[in-house]
């Protein structure tokens, strides 16, 4: 629960209502949720799409056939879909991708997306509205399975920036991991150790943080080298 | 031939006005009277363009791909901005349209110093001082020199947001002539 940015599932309300019988299945993810995430009061803003993402995790057999069509009928209009196996919406003056879980989400490549689901927390809106989001151990988990190849350049990938601002921002987040489930913890430790070793890391967080704030990256590096030396207990 | 000195910012506001033209046909007189700068810059602007090859021997077409890839990698690195203090000013990148529909900033805003502006942001300096006034008259221009800005202080997913934008800014006209009959 998370009443600092209370403000940011409000400008949600009106999706959230508009998915009817949907919305206590939906799961917030995306880029979105970091701002949530961000404790921080001195960190630096994440600036949201106004685009919000959401699974629909579907209970019966009847709405996984269904679920387009359910929307079309609460007036939700079909544009196309993303690269992601998300399809885009439009409600009313807003849009949103929405996919649904088990299902087309990341192409179903995703290995931690089952878990996340799982372990879901729930956020609260001053107007109260609740809605579900990842956790910000499996936010991390699932973006670092998102990040582009050894190869690839840093700079650009907005995984990486969503991992720099999560370090940077939420202070608590090594803690977070060092109680998480052996499994993700070990897998976080792992991709992290092969992200510290990446030869352009330092640049590339230069890059991503805002300019101004260039000594960030000492923290993040400081912080992701915690988590990648400490113990993993079964 | 004479020697290109680098790149000047004038340069890339003149390739913006000259890729929403598409082919319409224009004069120097025209981009000088709409960029509002003199028509000896613009010459110069455009040999400048034509040794980059970011315009054809014409000097009347831009080289769209090659403006893209500028734009994507380039500008950053030959024009980079650093936002400033908080003044009154225009809304730039994405603080301004199309980017301000898709990205919610609404107390973390990016303005070019301006008296008639309207909004209160962190100053960004302008590619060029006279679009300032150019744009008063050009929305479509304001768009793209906004969109150019994300692209030099923008965040990474702004700037993925503006690359797409841009493109389909640069490339419309090439798109509306093939889908018509």
């Amino acid at each position: 629960m998370n009443f600092h940015k209370a403000p940011t599932l409000e400008r949600l309300s009106p999706l959230l209502n508009g998915l009817g019988p949907f919305q206590r299945y939906a799961i917030w993810v995306g880029n979105g949720i970091l701002d949530v995430y961000l404790t921080d009061q001195a960190a630096c803003g994440w600036r949201v799409p106004r685009e919000a993402a959401f699974l629909l995790q579907l209970p019966s057999l009847m709405e996984r056939y269904r679920w387009e069509e359910i929307l079309k009928e609460l007036g939700w209009q079909r544009l196309g879909m993303t690269e992601t196996g998300f399809t885009r919406y439009s409600f009313k003056a807003h849009t949103a991708l929405i996919s649904t879980w088990p299902g087309e989400a990341l192409n179903g490549r995703d290995r931690w997306y089952e878990d996340a689901c799982f372990h879901c927390e729930r956020i609260l809106g001053n107007n109260g509205s609740e809605l579900s989001v990842f956790s910000p151990l499996y936010l991390l988990a699932t973006t670092l399975d998102s990040l582009p190849p050894r190869e690839a350049d840093l700079r650009y990938s907005e995984s990486f920036a969503r991992i720099a601002y999560l370090f940077a921002g939420r202070p608590e987040l090594v803690e977070e991991i060092k109680k998480g489930f052996y499994e993700v913890r070990q897998h976080i430790q792992r991709e992290l150790g092969l992200l510290l070793s990446h030869p352009d890391l330092e640049e590339a967080l230069i890059h991503v943080l805002p300019q101004e704030e260039w000594y960030l990256s000492e923290v993040v590096i400081a912080r992701m080298k915690e988590v990648s030396t400490s113990m993993v207990f079964s | 031939m004479r020697k290109h000195n680098g790149m000047r910012p004038q340069d890339v506001v003149i390739l913006l006005w000259m890729s929403k033209q598409g082919n319409q046909p224009w004069k120097y007189a025209d981009a000088a009277g709409m960029l509002k700068i003199s028509q000896s810059e613009v010459a110069e602007a455009l040999h400048r363009n034509l040794q980059a090859k970011l315009v054809d021997p014409t000097k009347k077409k831009v080289h769209k791909a090659a403006l893209m890839e500028f734009l994507v990698h380039g500008l950053k690195y030959v024009f980079p901005a650093q936002p400033g203090a908080l003044v009154r000013g225009i809304p730039t990148a994405h603080a301004a349209r199309p980017l301000v529909d898709h990205i919610v900033a609404e107390h973390d805003i990016f303005v070019w110093p301006s008296p008639i502006g309207n909004m209160r942001g962190q100053a960004v300096t302008p590619l060029y001082d006279s679009v300032l006034k150019a744009i008063r008259t050009d929305p479509e221009l304001y768009e793209l020199l906004a969109l150019a800005d994300a692209m030099r202080v923008g965040r990474v997913h702004e700037q993925k947001i503006a690359e797409e934008l841009l493109r389909e800014r640069v490339y419309k006209h090439e798109f509306s002539q093939s889908t018509n009959p």
